[in-house]
């Protein structure tokens, strides 16, 4: 279980205060709040690159050498991928073999573009390769960051119809952080308000 | 008023997009939908007489009376990063003169945005900027691309607003491209809508509540989550 209670982060003289998060495997949680609050900064907490303060909180182990167990998901593919590289050699870096192939077509996308660099694919599309790379075996929570905000609204209705589907399958734990009262309300089981 | 006649970007082998024509009047609020990759931002660079290097321009653009276009770019990357916001917004401002300082009181710019340089601004900020830019550039024709993608409800409300205040009050036409339909619908007086770098249709805000207009269009309105037929639909 990804946990956090009353967990806070100061930054200078600044002090932001978290909202507690009870995450499941299996579960879908939204989190919405105004711009600025510091939902982003919440997002590697929870994905452990940002150093946690809080007076209890639980994130699963991550073992030695191999990929972090929560995996974070950024707003724009464009910048989740080293722009230099070709998908395939981005993929082939997390999950140390080509066993990610049959997901591809799963989430529409063609083998062929892996030989692409990330410019020369729609965000759409570096989104979808961006999720395969954190799904991972060891993946056991996903926390989406405003995910699909930059996407059109069929691709977006797409995303999600794919992600909830491994989700429910692989019996993940989503976090979903949005700005869209009404894509929160359409997928998750519960929502917490900043 | 902008007349646009069989604007298109082409190479000897690709087309990026096909011959386009249509028209944007002044007091206009002219939407621009489609799929990622679907040559909206392409449009948007085309109408201000760029294109991608080895492309050509094709057809024309034809402005009244030499009627000025500026264009709010989607990524503050256009923004100079070694000048202050408000350095730059002034410099716009004396392009447009007198008329600048009646439409600073639009996008709410404080002291918090024109004193700070650009990898100072949050995302919201950023939008600001941009819009401000432009809308003191142009005296009569706007072009926003992707307004308020990433910013929360209230503040791509705002901008909406504006952008529609602009049109009404100032009389500028202004064209949005947007995939945000929930917000973009309430103000736009048309909509056009591009696939694969061709024009599906021109239709309007009401055509596509009710769906009378092209099946590919209703479905960027049906994808929107409020209108998923059920809580979790999207596992089937």
């Amino acid at each position: 279980m990804l946990r956090l209670h009353k967990g806070y982060v100061r930054r200078g003289e600044q002090l932001i205060t978290f909202p507690d998060i009870e995450l499941k495997r299996g579960e879908i949680v939204g989190v919405s709040g105004p711009s600025g609050v510091g939902k982003s900064t919440l997002a590697g907490m929870l994905a452990g690159i940002i150093p946690m303060q809080a007076e209890l909180h639980s994130l699963p182990r991550r073992a030695r050498g191999k990929p972090n167990p929560v995996q974070w998901l950024i707003q724009q593919g464009e910048f989740a991928f080293n722009p230099r590289l070709t998908l395939k050699t981005a993929l082939d870096e997390s999950w140390q073999c080509d066993d990610y192939l049959p997901l591809l077509k799963d989430y529409g996308l063609d083998a062929s573009w892996l030989t692409r660099r990330p410019n020369q694919l729609s965000g759409g599309q570096l989104q979808r390769f961006n999720l395969i790379r954190a799904l991972v075996p060891t993946t056991q929570f996903l926390i989406c960051d405003e995910v699909t905000a930059h996407l059109d609204t069929i691709t977006q209705a797409e995303f999600w119809q794919h992600l909830l589907a491994t989700a429910n399958k692989r019996n993940l734990g989503v976090l979903v952080i949005s700005h869209d009262p009404y894509l929160l309300e359409a997928i998750c089981d519960h929502i917490v308000t900043w | 008023m902008l007349t646009v006649e069989g604007l298109s970007i082409q190479s000897d082998a690709v087309s990026l997009l096909s011959p386009l024509s249509f028209s944007l009047k002044q007091g206009e609020v002219l939407g621009v939908i489609g799929a990622s990759g679907s040559g909206k931002s392409l449009l948007a660079q085309a109408l201000m007489g760029q294109v991608p290097p080895g492309f050509k321009l094709g057809g024309k653009v034809i402005s009244q009376q030499g009627a000025r276009r500026a264009l709010a770019a989607q990524s503050a990357s256009v923004l100079d990063p070694l000048r202050l916001i408000g350095s730059q917004l002034r410099y716009a401002a004396q392009r447009l003169g007198k008329r600048a300082s009646t439409r600073r009181h639009y996008f709410k710019l404080g002291g918090n945005i024109t004193e700070r340089y650009r990898h100072q601004l949050s995302g919201g900020m950023a939008k600001r900027a941009l819009m401000a830019q432009a809308c003191w550039q142009s005296s009569e024709i706007m072009i926003a691309d992707e307004p308020c993608c990433g910013l929360d409800v209230e503040a791509a409300l705002a901008i909406y607003q504006h952008l529609a205040m602009l049109a009404r009050d100032e009389q500028l036409g202004v064209m949005v491209i947007s995939h945000n339909l929930r917000q973009l619908l309430p103000i736009a007086d048309r909509v056009l809508v591009l696939r694969d770098g061709r024009a599906v249709e021109m239709t309007t805000p009401a055509h596509i509540r009710a769906g009378a207009c092209d099946e590919y269009t209703h479905r960027f309105w049906t994808a929107l989550p409020e209108h998923w037929e059920s809580e979790r639909v999207a596992v089937a």
